[in-house]
């Protein structure tokens, strides 16, 4: 009995539209097709129209769940053409929303992934851990969403004693809400049935498929931009590159619930070391000369990179977003083949997908 | 009079409208108790009662592709099939004259037409999910049929034993015998028998980890997908119903007789038997359902199946061998 089973545009194991074709024989999957471009919302070409100040207001629109990184690498990247150097305490500010967005990525893609594999209870506990994260995030920077934490030579807002104490005990509440997830997904007989052996990449295939992020670090490829090319005083904070050799989708699961602990970690060393003096610059509105800056930043879900063309004038010449989902997909394809019907929905979400990433 | 009588046990109690009552009734206790589990504070408990009265308001869709008189047919004599079953279990001293007519064999048979009522329904809907969801159900079937069988082999020949015939099929004496000597799960060589009993049950009614066939996150309700209205209403009924008959029947074979007559009236003594037999129920439903429920993950098909032919299996052969051997 040969079907073709569509996972998409629209499926439930989804939050975004896209289109994996699978080509099954029985529950085994012989062929597999991603048609991607249903999210297409033209953000780059927009981007030529606005001014420096809009187009962070702009880019932080890309993806609803890693807003704070497209706005942080934009702003990166106009800083270097425009040769601003930051005062420490708002890349201090920038790196504590950077990854309490982690945090709230992880969270939501662990939820998920339990989601999929039929493990509710676990659902619920993770999307309740990420219910703590957004509440950090709207007690720092006023938003659960969108934060509004960067302008073109700093951070928006400052962090006052209170809040630092507030953002501190909170971080100890997630501390144990990620040691109850990491203690289940470890240690759960029926989350290793569901999870051991499936979608595998081996280092080799991960290297040849160019993917990123925890995508990669999973395959025991140890490559992180914050450790190895670090921006924004990463090299301040002591933190580890987690890495897992097997490249299933349990290893993808024990990298993120490892690096949860690993940006709790960091958000604490910034907390407590947080310099004194100017979030920002004070810039208004910054005048650009013509240059070109290619900035990268390690986003929950991978290298995330900005190729900014300036022309002197009052806009971007060119905005060109890379994305990290986009060089995640094309492993999915990889993944599916001679995998199971059963796994699909999981293996597609594997990657973490944000297809309005990807799509722009 | 007597057909008075068989008209209020078919459509009164325990048929059609008990049967309605206590199926979404359990669906709801379940929802409840999985949701506080999950620190959650749930849907009220009469929330499948809402949910079924809306489905019945619901316009009934039959796809273009799908053989129509099957699709609309199938659900319903998966209905009918498991409140026939529900007639024939008697409850401690509340006994119909069903009971005499069908024995466990019938029992069997009848179980089985609500799964293939499923995949018969599920296969018409001309959907690849619906495809894919029957050939499932079909892998699970033969899963946990071959244990379920040998459970209630073991069970018969062990009370065919003790009262010196050959082996009773024969629900009403089951219960008899275990009214006068008390429970069969006493009985040690049984005990495996009754866990391997335990076991089948989530898969029957297709509860996490065994909910393969109508998978929401991998293949979208499966069978279901194209199910809408009342049709779907008919479908999450049977589930329910099919949650108190398979636990009716472990009770039944394996737990009749714990409370002892409570005076000479069997009229009292039926409705203390009753009330006691839902208690029962819902422990049982916490423990071989809802609490597996709330701390497993989907296994996949083959894993299920695999399962379902190593423990559940050996467990019931073990009961046998040792039954047939007199212990």
């Amino acid at each position: 009995m040969g079907y073709t089973i569509p996972i998409g545009p629209y499926h439930s194991s989804l939050e975004e539209p896209v289109y994996a074709k699978l080509y099954t024989e029985g529950e085994l999957i012989k062929d597999a097709e991603v048609h991607i471009g249903y999210n297409h919302r033209g953000v780059e070409k927009l981007t030529t129209q606005k001014n420096f100040i809009q187009t962070i207001a702009l880019v932080e629109r890309v993806c609803g769940i890693c807003s704070h990184s497209h706005a942080f690498a934009y702003c990166l990247g106009i800083e270097s053409i425009t040769g601003m150097e930051v005062p420490k305490r708002g890349q201090y500010i920038r790196v504590i929303t950077a990854e309490l967005e982690r945090l709230h990525s992880h969270f939501l893609w662990l939820g998920l992934a339990a989601h999929l594999i039929g493990f509710e209870s676990v659902f619920m506990y993770a999307f309740n851990a990420r219910e703590k994260v957004m509440d950090a995030l709207e007690a720092l920077s006023g938003n659960r969403v969108n934060y509004g934490m960067n302008i073109i030579g700093g951070a928006r807002r400052d962090i006052d004693s209170g809040q630092k104490e507030k953002l501190l005990s909170m971080l100890d509440e997630l501390h144990d809400a990620n040691k109850t997830l990491k203690n289940i997904f470890v240690n759960d007989k029926t989350v290793a049935m569901r999870t051991k052996g499936v979608g595998i990449i081996s280092r080799e295939d991960a290297m040849k498929l160019g993917i990123v992020g925890p995508h990669m670090r999973a395959s025991g490829i140890e490559y992180d931009v914050r450790a190895n090319d670090p921006y924004s005083s990463y090299e301040d904070f002591d933190f580890k590159v987690i890495v897992h050799p097997d490249g299933d989708v349990f290893s993808r699961v024990v990298v993120r619930v490892l690096e949860n602990d690993e940006s709790i970690k960091i958000i604490k060393q910034a907390l407590e070391k947080l310099p004194e003096g100017k979030i920002n610059l004070g810039v208004k509105m910054p005048r650009v000369p013509e240059g070109e800056f290619v900035s990268r930043i390690e986003a929950p879900r991978g290298q995330l990179v900005y190729h900014i063309v300036t022309d002197g004038g009052p806009t971007n010449y060119r905005v060109s977003i890379h994305v990290p989902t986009f060089r995640n997909a094309a492993s999915i394809p990889h993944m599916l083949k001679g995998s199971y019907v059963a796994d699909a929905g999981l293996i597609v979400a594997c990657i973490d997908p944000c297809f309005s990433c990807l799509d722009r | 009079m007597e057909i008075l009588l068989g008209l209020f046990y078919v459509l009164v109690f325990p048929g059609l409208l008990f049967c309605f009552a206590i199926g979404l009734l359990l669906l709801g206790i379940d929802r409840k108790i999985v949701a506080r589990m999950q620190k959650r504070i749930g849907p009220p408990i009469i929330q499948p009662f809402y949910d079924f009265f809306k489905l019945m308001g619901k316009e009934r869709i039959v796809p273009n592709k799908a053989a129509k008189k099957i699709y609309i047919i199938a659900p319903v004599i998966g209905l009918i099939s498991i409140i026939t079953i529900a007639l024939f279990i008697p409850i401690d001293y509340f006994k119909t004259f069903f009971n005499n007519y069908a024995d466990l064999v019938v029992i069997v048979y009848l179980l089985t037409i609500p799964s293939l009522a499923i995949i018969i329904g599920g296969a018409s809907s001309g959907s690849p999910f619906g495809g894919v969801g029957a050939s499932r159900e079909v892998v699970l079937m033969l899963g946990y049929e071959l244990p379920l069988v040998i459970t209630l082999l073991a069970v018969g020949m062990k009370i065919g034993r003790l009262t010196n015939t050959a082996a009773t099929f024969s629900l009403i004496n089951i219960v008899d015998y275990q009214i006068k000597n008390g429970p069969a799960f006493l009985q040690w060589s049984l005990i495996p028998a009754a866990l391997a009993f335990l076991m089948v049950i989530p898969c029957e009614i297709g509860s996490t980890p065994f909910d393969i066939a109508d998978a929401e996150t991998e293949i979208c309700e499966g069978t279901m997908v194209e199910y809408g209205g009342i049709l779907f209403g008919v479908y999450k009924l049977t589930q329910g119903i099919k949650i108190f008959v398979m636990i009716s029947l472990f009770i039944a074979m394996f737990m009749s007789g714990i409370i002892p007559a409570v005076s000479s009236s069997i009229f009292v003594n039926s409705l203390v038997s009753i009330v006691w037999h839902m208690a029962l129920v819902i422990v049982i439903l916490f423990i071989a359902v809802s609490l597996l429920r709330a701390t497993t993950a989907r296994i996949r098909i083959e894993q299920a199946f695999k399962f379902y032919w190593t423990y559940p299996t050996a467990l019931s052969l073990l009961s046998l061998v040792l039954v047939w051997a007199g212990l």
